[in-house]
């Protein structure tokens, strides 16, 4: 054997290993917030089992929400969105629409579903955002405002729904996405227990594919028979239940999903609002106010509640969810490099010790480390290092550790909030859980690992998804 | 090699104990489901009885299954929070008469947090005078939940030793949130104001429980707190001052107006947003001239209330808001129309 072949030998039998530690690390935590989570769900439920929601609605204390609903190219869901919304049950709330520069039928269809007129504004730009070219109210709906914008992006138009709310609450929610009826009165009610220290709070998203949707409400819940959104149904479940859920339970919160979260407006405005430099603003705008209110030494609290639902429409095709993951892996790479100083610095206390570490560990570096992987045991075997009753072992523990995190949220699921009526449907998200291994595991892996290359050759651009409508189903 | 097979063994085991156990739960939990709203329907009439006759309750006592009891109790509770006055104290000789008070009671020092949480939340809709001193006691529970649920319970109660009990913990510093404890309080009879006023006027270095005082005057609108509230608009801490020109809006006294004008002339602008809202609750017409005034403040909040207070004075205000609407400086004349175009819509 020549000794470039050992040198070789030895390269591969190190990272063997460095994999193999990674893989322990990674499964000892997911397994531990499992374990966080199922603690942390049963608390809440045992907590709210008795609320009174009435006595929410009733409170004189109970804050006043703006809900803001970013809209660009939306005509095929807005109409029916906006009805859901106006719809919720909370004391006093008002939905702001902004239609960033569509280039469809989107502010037309308001304009007609709504009967909007226009009107003058007074606009105080505490955030910066592009300019507003009108403001429309309705006399039918007097909690509905609609704002009409220079195309400018998310980020921008969540910024222009700032400028132009009255509300001391602030609820971002994307227009293709359904809100429960009494969601945002849960969501509220951390703010109202303790006023001074919640900063934010974020719900459950689930998968609408599938479920049963009538006057933009889900009526019931169900599984869609195509396979992508099957399979989203239980990464949501998963990501969710147990993975946001642990992670606020140890204070570890670095995201709150842009499509359902209620923030308070004067933090998010002293913290510079929404960025418009960056895909990922969600997580973005999360991590700055952990940094500003660490930075000012203010004793705060943000939440990840796990039964406010918001149920969004999941992309169906290879290509919309191959940009979506693209995306999200290009705004968590972002956030962290934008927010580095950040990293394993004590001043920032849990977050900078923990959250930042683990998100950079275990979230951003996942892809690369399992596309490295699979590359190197491919070489193991050329190289005969590795036998083959080994290497199945090895996979067949792997596949099955996430066949049981994936059951580990269904059961979760079963055991709390029980939204899937149907046996069968149990059953049918154990066996997606087994078979995501198979195929789709590995395409989330390449487009991950595409949204590295893609972030550091410098693309910027969102990517668009192809929307069929909530009416339809 | 071995232990990745007993590994692999392990995790096979574990996903078939899953799997059945969800069917065999579900199964289970649908059957207890269906069984309780059997029984539920069974009970229901008996219930709706006790309202004309809260003696007859021997229906709901005799020849019950296990479990009974708790369907009926939630059954009771259920009936009670839709229910007030003569009605409600029927419901509470009944609570008496089954014995669910002092089970409730004693669930009170339950070893479980949630059961004592939900005992404290029953005692509350129960509203039987001797679970006070229970719930007292249950106030410096070590859980928050059952803290806060307790309190509300002593609320419901409108039990003056619950009073004093819930007023001085608002005063500590620190302890648990002030806001639930106003939330009791707003809902509590007007027997409780002369016990706040003289606690307001009390608060001189606890500047915490002065904003709760001064809040609770304002949302319970007690008459006797003007006079202390006018002095606190004058206080050099600018919370202190926003609280006193939102309650002074709430109190509805148009006694406080000259104050709350000057008060537009405030350094910070919290307090002249506030003062602006307050003077357009009070309605008086005095304030015209000072509101057009504010209608060019530099800050957003200022000139919205004043355009929103001004329409509220109706006559002169409106006229106000019509001439600023056309002439004079972008900022007052964009919040003078956009209030009348809002109005003019309905909105």
């Amino acid at each position: 054997m020549f000794s470039g072949d050992s040198v070789l030998i030895n390269i591969i039998l190190g990272f063997n290993l460095a994999v193999l530690g990674y893989f322990i690390a990674i499964n000892s935590i997911y397994f531990g917030l499992l374990l966080i989570s199922f603690f942390s769900i049963h608390r809440y439920r045992r907590r709210i089992q008795h609320e009174q929601w009435r006595r929410i609605i009733q409170s004189p204390l109970t804050r006043p929400v703006s809900v803001l609903v970013p809209a660009y190219n939306e005509e095929l869901t807005i109409v029916e969105s906006v009805k859901s919304l106006l719809m919720l049950e909370y004391p006093e709330f008002e939905v702001i629409v902004v239609n960033d520069g569509s280039k469809d039928r989107t502010l037309e269809k308001l304009k007609a579903a709504f009967n909007l007129h226009t009107i003058p504004a007074d606009i105080e730009e505490k955030v910066r955002c592009q300019p507003i070219v009108g403001v429309y109210r309705s006399p039918d709906n007097p909690s509905l405002v609609v704002v009409d914008k220079i195309n400018g992006g998310k980020a921008d138009a969540l910024n222009a729904g700032i400028n132009i709310s009255r509300y001391p609450l602030i609820c971002a929610i994307d227009a293709d996405s359904l809100i429960e009826g009494g969601a945002l009165l849960r969501m509220t009610k951390p703010f109202l227990e303790r006023p001074e220290k919640t900063a934010a709070v974020g719900g459950i998203v689930r998968v609408a594919n599938g479920c049963t949707i009538e006057a933009g409400r889900v009526v019931r819940a169900g599984l869609s028979r195509a396979w992508l959104p099957l399979i989203q149904t239980v990464e949501y479940l998963r990501a969710f239940l147990f993975g946001r859920s642990g992670l606020s339970a140890l204070h570890s919160l670095l995201i709150i999903s842009g499509a359902f979260g209620v923030f308070r407006k004067d933090i998010v405005i002293a913290a510079s609002g929404y960025r418009h430099d960056t895909v990922g603003e969600d997580i973005e705008l999360v991590v700055r106010i952990h940094r500003y209110l660490r930075e000012q030494k203010r004793e705060y609290e943000m939440h990840f509640l796990p039964d406010p639902v918001c149920w969004t429409e999941v992309p169906e095709s290879p290509k919309s969810l191959g940009r979506q993951r693209n995306r999200w892996q290009r705004g968590l790479i972002d956030t962290l490099c934008i927010h580095r100083r950040m990293m394993l610095n004590p001043r920032y206390g849990v977050i900078g010790m923990v959250a930042f570490p683990y998100f950079a560990l275990f979230e951003m570096l996942a892809p690369i480390i399992e596309l490295s992987g699979y590359i190197i045991v491919s070489l193991s075997f050329a190289f005969g290092m590795v036998n083959f009753p080994f290497f199945a072992l090895f996979l067949t523990i792997a596949i099955l550790i996430g066949v049981i995190l994936s059951t580990g949220s269904v059961v979760l699921e079963e055991l709390s909030f029980r939204r899937y009526p149907k046996t069968s449907d149990l059953l049918k998200l154990i066996a997606t859980g087994f078979l995501e291994n198979f195929g789709y595991r590995q395409m989330t892996v390449w487009w991950r690992v595409k949204g590295f290359w893609d972030y550091f050759t410098g693309k910027k651009a969102w990517g668009m998804m192809e929307r069929k409508g909530f009416v339809r189903t | 090699m071995l232990e990745a097979i007993y590994t692999v063994i392990a995790l096979q085991i574990i996903i078939l104990v899953f799997v059945p156990y969800l069917i065999l739960r579900r199964w289970v939990v649908n059957l207890i489901e269906r069984y309780a709203e059997t029984r539920k329907s069974h009970f229901e009439p008996h219930v709706l009885n006790l309202l004309n006759d809260p003696t007859t309750t021997e229906p709901l006592e005799s020849n019950l299954r296990p479990g009974d009891r708790k369907l009926i109790k939630d059954l009771l509770l259920q009936q009670a929070t839709q229910l007030k006055g003569e009605d409600r104290r029927k419901m509470t000789a009944v609570f008496e008469k089954m014995g669910y008070v002092k089970n409730e009671m004693a669930a009170l020092r339950s070893r479980r947090w949630w059961r004592r949480l939900e005992a404290a939340i029953n005692l509350g809709i129960m509203q039987s005078q001797i679970s006070v001193a229970a719930l007292i006691h249950a106030v410096k529970d070590p859980v928050e939940d059952v803290r806060l649920a307790a309190v509300r319970a002593l609320g419901q109660l409108n039990e003056p030793r619950g009073l004093q009990l819930l007023l001085d913990t608002m005063e500590e510093r620190n302890h648990w949130t002030g806001s639930s404890i106003i939330e009791t309080l707003i809902g509590m009879g007007p027997e409780i104001n002369p016990e706040i006023v003289p606690r307001l006027q009390a608060t001189t270095n606890n500047i915490n429980a002065r904003l709760l005082y001064v809040q609770l005057c304002g949302l319970r609108k007690i008459a006797e707190a003007l006079e202390p509230l006018l002095w606190l608009l004058r206080n050099p801490d600018q919370e202190t001052r926003i609280s006193a020109a939102r309650a002074l809006g709430q109190l509805g006294d148009i006694s406080a107006v000259k104050s709350l004008i000057d008060s537009l002339d405030d350094k910070t602008w919290e307090v002249r947003a506030q003062a602006a809202k307050a003077l357009g609750a009070l309605g008086d017409k005095q304030a015209v001239a000072k509101l057009k005034g504010s209608l060019s403040d530099d800050n957003w909040w200022v000139r919205h209330n004043a355009a929103e207070a001004l329409y509220r004075l109706g006559g002169e205000g409106i006229e106000v808001l019509r001439e600023t609407s056309h002439l004079g400086e972008e900022a007052p004349r964009n919040a003078s129309a956009q209030v009348l175009a809002e109005r003019a819509l309905g909105v």
